[in-house]
């Protein structure tokens, strides 16, 4: 299984992730060559997402708990990303 | 509809559909009790009663109804459930999700319904189905209407108001929830609020094997999911790993035991080595965008990773939307005919990083020649070979980010300027001092001076101090605040023309030279060792006083080095990978590093060799050609019988030539300690040191020391060493050593005669040199003219000589008398030029004298007859007496003890002058050639007498005192213009005496300027 990424949510479920598609973002994005990225860099397991400080710095504490990465390569299409009400991107550019 | 209106609208239509249920449910119910009521009310009024909220249910009445039971079901249910089951939402909210899901789905439909049914609406309204429907049958009903309407409205508004609280906590409970799924609340807050605080869980860094990082994450969750739920659920709640940070793995947890429960039985995890990360440094470790990263920009320089192109520089020529692939421009590596070839032998090499093309610009000509189906030619530069793009001759190519090299490209020139295609000469060297800039490589010594390129303090210039890893503490110039530090991507250099620079790295490598030009990051130099001028980055270069630094450490210039076995040579020129070497048969040839074996060595048992005259010659030594050029240089290596010599003067091969040791001969050694007795002493060649005084006396011939030793018992002072100022006695002498033994302490003391002074009979301290050679003292001291026999001749010719024509002109006037013994007085001057040797010339003056002697007249005549007649010199050397003793009766006897002895004429004279003040005169003269004023003071007396004796002398003897014997009054009485002469007299030092001209020359009478002649003659004479 390569590791690929939602470019969205930066979250990635062992085996799952492939079969069934990002469990975070389902109804958002489907799983696909466009919206997921193979370059990714710090992995994070995080297992209690409302718990962990980790979590909520990454943006990820509403999320499963499950395999994150702390920065994904990569930008959505702009296609997508105008369906979205909300888009931060993960792949460090984001600034705040 | 479009997916993204869609997607906003869904709360709002949710927010609608939700009152829609409620509303409709209440309608329903109302419309059920009014039909019943009023059987014959169509639903179809209800309906249009309540369409602005309600109308868009029409077309779907029976699945709406479905719906709308389904979701009321589904909706108490959810209230209970999300009163109940707080903790369950994870999982419940999937099978919610979905639910909704396929709700959100038919209420979209439900959607584009209402917007058909009003324009539906709009249609039939216009077309008047409807509205005259309404107003038709409404007229009748209207009052039974009215009332429906106002209870349904009344009913409607209560359940509003009454469900409005409930239904905001339901939305916002169901909603609210959802919407936390998405990004959408979580991404709008700011990073600064999410900042850690002591309330959070802690962070511990886990040593482990380095490269299991990613499956130690993964093994932990993989464990915690696990054990989720059960007794021994893990406590962790997340694990992280850094590609920064290799061999950690980084465990949050509120609580250490929870780290060590969690990491029980994990192999490649080193428990033992735990570190708490401070909570400050928390969002340093999740950084998503590392400083160190460089931001691909178009224009900017990359290098290729893998395959063909692998190690190729490339400029970013566009970046791909998702920012994973850019397309590069690359300088080809096509094999036209090797691919042609390669097809009709059906072996298809496969091109690698290691067995490819050459970087050459794409040919159109090699293309249309080796495979011209393949081409396609867009444009005029643009064409398509092989399925790949080229512009202007290169290629355009997609490339994964994740094959590219992005950071610490370090582009050099030569590489940036095969992309010059030559239309543009400038190079953008802009870009590439961004890509050099990021590099982290950059070396920074100690003494560069730098500036700052970003941050507060951007522009600062200062000079590193030190540097550690990728902080340099730099002095900042013009600025007082202490010194700062910054990291090195954070400062460029700075060199100013003129700057001597090495550089440190690139083709240049090792070179030195002066910088001509800087513009901005590119420095231009002239090279010490190609003579070109070189562009090079700042960066990459130092400071550097060194000119001769070469390049390859291995060799140096003029080191010996073997390049066969049978034959050696000297670097006499090293380029960077180029070595000219001179051999053993004095053969120049060009090398390349790899042909030298290896550096001679030579042992010890080598390094000496045996000249031509047999004389030990070695490394180092100075040597000189026997015949041809008679070239002289310093032996820079011997090998065997050859002999590698450094010459500064010749500039063919830099210098150095071969030579054979049978020809040539030492010169000069180095440091050759048989040879270091022999070694010239300087400070003996130097008159000044051999004196062993601070006075500078011309060289004299050194009086050989005949008989007994003259400084044998005598007092004498230590003026040197360590016993200086002691006195003591000399005991013993042996050539230049005395032995002393001192008055104080009982010792004796080995000294060197020329440290000590000697304590003269008036008890002065006079130095060894004067002790023992009085003329010493002449040249310092003009008195000491009196004194010195061998001198005394002239300078008591002119002493007489002023003396006789004061006498003289005590009978005749004062100045023709003057005048005459002027010329008279001359005379024995040029005697008294040749020195001691000079008596006899000496004699002749005195004839001069005896001459003048004649115009004396006078009854001095007869007596100077006699001294004429006596040669005046000759009767110095000894005879004088007779002379003398002629001239004046009285004096003879005078005379004779001053001629007896060479030391003591003075005191003869004086006798013989003074006559009465022979005491005196014979005192000077004993006790010490360097006359005491004092004892001429009582010379002077005597002359004085004398002078009272020869009645009227006096003017005459004002001559006479310039001669010195300045204490007296009785001369400086004698004449008023004397009164400058004494205090020019009294002064005995050598400085003194040159004053002591002054009075002679300002002699108010011009009897005196010639009588002054004299004296200055004999001072020059000793010149």
């Amino acid at each position: 299984m390569s590791v690929w990424f939602a470019q969205s949510t930066g979250i990635l479920i062992l085996i799952r992730f492939q079969d069934e598609g990002c469990p975070n973002c389902v109804d958002l994005l489907d799983v696909g060559l466009s919206t997921t990225s193979p370059t990714f860099e710090g992995l994070v397991a995080i297992g209690e997402p409302d718990k962990s400080w980790v979590a909520k710095w990454l943006r990820v504490n509403t999320y499963l708990p499950g395999l994150y990465a702390v920065k994904v390569m990569g930008r959505l299409p702009q296609d997508i990303v105008e369906t979205l009400p909300y888009y931060r991107p993960r792949d460090g550019t984001a600034t705040d | 509809m479009s997916d993204d209106s869609r997607e906003f609208e869904r709360d709002e239509a949710n927010e609608e559909l939700r009152e829609l249920e409620d509303v409709k449910r209440e309608e329903d119910e109302d419309a059920r009790e009014e039909a019943e009521l009023h059987p014959d009310d169509g639903v179809e009024s209800t309906y249009n009663e309540t369409k602005p909220i309600g109308l868009e249910d029409q077309g779907n009445d029976q699945d709406n109804d479905d719906q709308g039971v389904l979701d009321e079901d589904d909706e108490d249910e959810d209230d209970d459930d999300e009163e109940d089951e707080e903790e369950d939402r994870v999982r419940g909210s999937k099978k919610r999700r979905v639910q909704r899901n396929r709700f959100l789905d038919v209420e979209a439909e439900v959607s584009d319904d209402e917007e058909d049914e009003e324009e539906d609406d709009d249609e039939l309204a216009k077309e008047g189905f409807i509205a005259p429907e309404h107003g038709q049958e409404d007229e009748e009903p209207q009052s039974r209407d009215d009332r429906l309407h106002r209870q349904v409205d009344r009913s409607h508004e209560k359940s509003t108001e009454e469900d409005a609280q409930k239904l905001a906590a339901q939305f916002k409970e169901r909603y609210g929830r959802a919407n936390k799924y998405r990004t959408d609340d979580s991404g709008a807050v700011s990073q600064r609020f999410l900042l850690p605080s002591i309330h959070d869980p802690s962070i511990w860094a886990l040593r482990c094997r380095p490269g299991k990082e990613k499956e130690l994450v993964k093994k932990l969750l993989k464990k915690k999911l696990t054990l989720e739920g059960k007794p021994n659920a893990l406590q962790i709640l997340s694990v992280f790993q850094r590609d920064n940070f290799t061999g950690y793995v980084y465990v949050e947890a509120a609580k250490l035991t929870a780290v060590d429960h969690a990491i029980k039985g994990i192999s490649d995890i080193y428990g033992n080595n735990k570190v708490k990360v401070p909570v400050e440094e928390f969002p340093d470790l999740l950084r998503a965008n590392k400083s160190t990263e460089v931001k691909l920009t178009p224009g900017g320089y990359v290098r290729i990773k893998r395959g063909k192109y692998k190690g190729d520089l490339a400029i970013i020529d566009s970046i791909e939307e998702n920012g994973l692939e850019v397309t590069l421009q690359v300088v080809p590596r096509l094999d036209y005919k090797g691919m042609e070839l390669d097809e009709e032998t059906g072996k298809r090499k496969r091109v690698t990083s290691k067995f490819r093309p050459p970087q050459r610009l794409f040919s159109r000509k090699e293309a249309v020649e080796n495979d011209p189906t393949n081409l396609t030619q867009r444009s005029s530069n643009t064409f398509s070979y092989k399925g790949e793009e080229y512009i202007d001759g290169f290629l355009f190519k997609l490339f994964k980010v994740q094959f590219l090299e992005t950071q610490d490209v370090q582009p050099s020139l030569e590489e940036v300027s095969k992309f010059n295609t030559g239309d543009t000469e400038e190079l953008d060297l802009s870009s590439i001092a961004q890509s050099v800039k990021n590099s982290s490589t950059v070396v920074f010594r100690t003494g560069d001076r730098v500036q700052v390129l970003q941050g507060e303090q951007k522009g600062l210039k200062g000079d590193v101090i030190s540097t550690s890893n990728d902080v340099v503490l730099i002095k900042p110039i013009s600025f007082s605040g202490g010194n700062l530090e910054f990291p090195t991507n954070n400062l460029r250099k700075i060199f100013s023309t003129g700057d001597h620079i090495s550089v440190l790295r690139g083709k240049h490598n090792g070179h030195t030279g002066i910088v001509v030009s800087v513009q901005e990051d590119h420095v231009t130099f002239i090279s010490d060792q190609s003579h070109k001028d070189v562009t090079v980055f700042a960066n990459h270069l130092t400071k550097s006083t060194d000119t001769s630094t070469l390049i390859d450490g291995k060799y140096g210039l003029h080191d010996l080095v073997r390049i066969n076995t049978t034959t050696v040579g000297v670097v006499i020129r090293a380029d960077k990978d180029m070595f000219t070497i001179l051999t053993q048969d004095g053969k120049v040839s060009a090398v390349s590093p790899s042909a030298i074996i290896s550096k001679v060595d030579i042992g010890r048992d080598q390094s000496f060799a045996t000249d031509s005259t047999g004389e030990s010659i070695k490394k180092g030594d100075t040597v000189k050609e026997n015949h041809g050029f008679k070239r002289q240089g310093v032996i820079l290596h011997i090998y065997r019988s050859v002999l590698f010599i450094y010459s500064k003067e010749t500039t063919e091969n830099s210098g150095v030539y071969v030579s054979d040791i049978s020809s040539v001969s030492g010169v000069a050694s180095k440091n050759n300690f048989t040879e270091k007795e022999d070694k010239i002493d300087l400070t003996k060649m130097n008159p000044k040191f051999k004196a062993g005084g601070s006075m500078a006396p011309p060289p004299l011939p050194i009086k050989v020391q005949t008989g007994r030793d003259k400084t044998l018992n005598q007092n004498v002072s230590i003026r040197l060493g360590e016993y200086k100022g002691y006195r003591g006695i000399v005991k013993d002498t042996n050539g230049d050593i005395a032995r002393v033994e001192f008055h104080t302490k009982n010792k004796i003391l080995s000294i060197s005669k020329h440290k000590l002074a000697f304590v003269d009979g008036s008890g002065r301290l006079i130095p060894y040199e004067e002790f023992i050679n009085p003329k010493y003292r002449d040249f310092s001291q003009p008195s000491s003219g009196f004194s010195t026999p061998s001198h005394k001749a002239p300078s008591y010719t002119s002493g007489g000589s002023s003396s006789w024509s004061s006498t003289g002109s005590n009978n005749g006037g004062k100045t023709p008398a003057w005048s005459s013994f002027a010329s008279g007085g001359k005379t024995p001057i040029a005697g008294g030029r040749t020195a001691v040797g000079a008596h006899g010339g000496a004699a002749s003056a005195w004839g001069g004298g005896a001459g003048g002697a004649s115009a004396w007249g006078g009854g001095a005549a007869s007596a100077w007859g006699g001294g004429a007649a006596a040669g005046g010199a000759s009767a110095w050397g000894g005879g004088a007496q007779s002379a003398w003793g002629g001239n004046t009766a009285g004096g003879a006897s005078a005379w004779g003890g001053g001629a007896q002895s060479s030391h003591r004429p003075a005191a003869g004279n004086a006798s013989a002058w003074g006559g009465g003040a022979q005491s005196a005169w014979g005192q000077g003269g004993a006790e010490s050639t360097h006359g005491n004023s004092s004892v001429y003071g009582g010379g002077g007396s005597a002359w004085n007498k004398r002078a009272q004796h020869n009645n009227g002398g006096a003017s005459a003897y004002g001559g006479g005192s310039a001669w010195g014997n300045n204490r007296q009054q009785g001369w400086s009485a004698a004449t008023p213009g004397q009164a400058e002469t004494p205090g020019a007299y009294s002064a005995e030092t050598p400085g003194a005496y040159h004053d002591a001209e002054t009075p002679y020359e300002a002699a108010p009478t011009p009897g005196y300027g010639g009588s002054a002649a004299t004296p200055g003659g004999y001072h020059s004479d000793n010149e």
